[in-house]
């Protein structure tokens, strides 16, 4: 019975994984109407740049503090010199710009980095293991739960308990009114944006000892995100952790009982919520 | 309707048929392969494109999933060819006909979604189908890809008969897709992407015109995916990984939305930049990703914009100086 628990555990991993990601995705969405089709670059980036900062500096820590913050950074000149001077703010341009710099950022991660795979070691301090039961389990692992958790439960705070949360919030939930209120200042949008991008920073270094890097894994990233964010709805961030947990969990434990098809079951539950509730699972009002 | 009419109302076809008869011969004449190839590849692609840019520009349907039929065309024909004793026209037919059924069924699954859930629903059907595609090694070989030949017919291998036949396809489909949306279904779809609110007011269903035109769109991209296989005698699941749909959209608006030449200009352009960089670098999508970043920042219509405004500037000034020739000037 303990190895199911093993494969929970282990699909709760990848799961917060996607929550992080797919948060920081419905997020930008719900706050700006940008579909952010350079997320999964971020996290690309992200990767990438701790193995680098790992192999300087040999220390995971400063990478996980550093490549997120270069990430933030990135972002931030993204937003200020690309996303604002566009002569047109329609979803659609939006879309194509993001995906114009993914383009971007994924070639220039080839030609940096190569198309081999790497993988980044954990530091010291967690790579051993952590009995259960009978199973020795990876320690880091553990600790991508408990951390990618805690940022969680930031988040929760920030949004649910704080008065900039009520305002990113009121604007996800119906942005006529918000604008009429006076919310969504531009410093808020450039925050709201950043916080986006340093959530897929993060999860990329995060990422780096538990999978491989490898050249395809911000387009790999990005599908899985999108399918959380439509099966969530697009709004609600709440929903879209719950959602990420969920495809984790199914995609983890699918894989070990039908290893061909476990992606095909995701897309199956895809496809029964379009149906069924073409807003997504967690979207309760009527705008 | 006399000839001036028929000529005066489909100009812009006319003019399509001139070029590619004009690109046609000079590849022919020049006898060199590779751009008779290159020139047959340019039309499937730019098919392709025009696929999908029928679904942009008209019914303002962003569709990241347009692989998929690609892929479907090139995959279904590959097998039926290799794995029964069909004949190849009941094979393109049989394909074009599942095709259909598969536009139908996702595009109506996909009816009620708007804007970035439809392009994202989209996306991830033809992952799912690229996903099937890899794991499915029985049928489709996987990775590796399924060679094919076509010996029985001789003259899909002769590279100028090959590409005359593309030629008449593309162009048909062109003509077809001209008169389809100056046709009273082309103006309700229009309608659609203008208000979708009222167009139920008016008596029209939405559900069914947006599956229609789906399905239709995926029929074009399924042919030119058949093309496409024929042609390189050889299909993978890159075909069908979404970043072919993703090349295909940024085609449409590197060329320009707002009419049907537009993604046939950008499959061109597409094209010979990547002829022309993939000698100097594997990564030359990266200045694909600038140009894409570049044209949305100054001009969003793509270079049909630009032609436009060109040819506006041009002709504005022989106006400035008709009026300084009229005394009694000319109201504008």
């Amino acid at each position: 019975m303990s190895i199911y628990l093993i494969h929970l555990i282990n699909g709760l991993a990848f799961g917060f994984l996607l929550a992080i990601i797919a948060s920081g995705l419905a997020l930008i969405f719900g706050f700006m109407r940008i579909v952010n089709f350079a997320h999964g670059a971020f996290y690309m980036l992200g990767a990438y740049l701790a193995y680098s900062i790992v192999k300087i500096s040999d220390s995971f820590w400063i990478a996980l503090i550093l490549a997120p913050l270069i990430i933030a950074f990135l972002g931030y000149l993204f937003h200020k010199f690309i996303l604002t001077k566009l002569s047109s703010q329609e979803e659609l341009t939006f879309v194509l710009v993001t995906y114009g710099f993914a383009l971007v950022i994924e070639n220039f991660v080839r030609m940096t980095w190569g198309t081999a795979s790497y993988s980044i070691d954990p530091p010291l301090s967690l790579s051993g293991t952590f009995q259960i039961f009978d199973f020795a389990y990876p320690l880091y692992r553990i600790f991508l739960i408990l951390f990618v958790l805690s940022i969680c439960l930031i988040l929760y705070w920030i949004l649910y308990h704080t008065r900039w949360g009520l305002q990113v919030r009121a604007e996800t939930e119906d942005s006529e009114m918000a604008m009429a209120l006076g919310i969504r200042s531009k410093l808020l949008s450039i925050v709201v944006f950043i916080v986006g991008i340093l959530l897929a920073g993060m999860a990329g270094v995060l990422v780096g000892p538990y999978l491989s890097l490898h050249h395809s894994m911000g387009v790999d990233i990005l599908t899985y995100a999108f399918i959380v964010v439509v099966i969530a709805g697009m709004r609600s961030f709440f929903g879209t952790m719950i959602s990420g947990l969920f495809v984790g969990i199914v995609l983890t434990i699918g894989n070990i009982f039908f290893p061909s098809l476990s992606v095909a079951l995701v897309y199956f539950i895809m496809i029964m919520v379009l149906i069924v509730r073409p807003t997504g699972l967690f979207v309760f009002k009527n705008s | 309707m006399n000839v001036n009419t028929l000529l005066q109302k489909n100009k812009l076809f006319l003019i399509l048929c001139l070029v590619v008869i004009i690109l046609i011969m000079s590849a022919i004449i020049s006898g060199s392969i590779f751009w008779i190839k290159f020139l047959t590849e340019m039309l499937i692609t730019g098919l392709f494109a025009l696929s999908i840019g029928l679904l942009i520009e008209y019914v303002g349907l962003l569709s990241f999933g347009h692989a998929l039929f690609f892929g479907l065309g090139g995959y279904m024909l590959a097998y039926l060819h290799i794995n029964s004793s069909i004949p190849l026209y009941i094979n393109f037919l049989l394909t074009v006909v599942f095709s259909f059924g598969v536009g139908l069924l996702i595009g109506w699954l996909c009816s009620r979604l708007k804007g970035i859930q439809f392009a994202v629903a989209t996306l991830a059907f033809a992952q799912l189908a690229w996903t099937l595609a890899v794991k499915l090694r029985s049928i489709t070989n996987g990775e590796d890809g399924m060679p094919v030949t076509f010996s029985a017919y001789p003259f899909l291998n002769d590279p100028p008969i090959f590409l005359c036949i593309v030629a008449m396809i593309v162009v048909f489909s062109f003509f077809f897709l001209c008169r389809l949306v100056q046709s009273p279904f082309g103006y309700l779809l229009r309608g659609i992407k203008d208000n979708q609110m009222r167009v139920p007011f008016m008596g029209f269903s939405v559900t069914y015109s947006k599956t229609m035109i789906f399905a239709i769109s995926g029929v074009f991209a399924t042919i030119s995916g058949v093309l496409q296989v024929v042609l390189r005698q050889f299909i993978s699941p890159d075909a069908l990984f979404w970043s072919t749909s993703g090349t295909g959209v940024v085609m449409v608006i590197m060329g320009g939305v707002g009419s049907l030449i537009g993604p046939l200009i950008g499959a061109g352009v597409f094209m010979f930049i990547q002829d022309w960089l993939s000698s100097y670098t594997d990564n030359w999508m990266i200045f694909i990703g600038i140009l894409l970043i570049l044209v949305m920042m100054f001009e969003p219509k793509g270079l049909i914009g630009v032609i436009q405004k060109g040819i506006d500037r041009f002709c504005t000034q022989f106006r400035l100086k008709d009026k300084g020739k009229n005394v009694q000037g000319r109201r504008e």
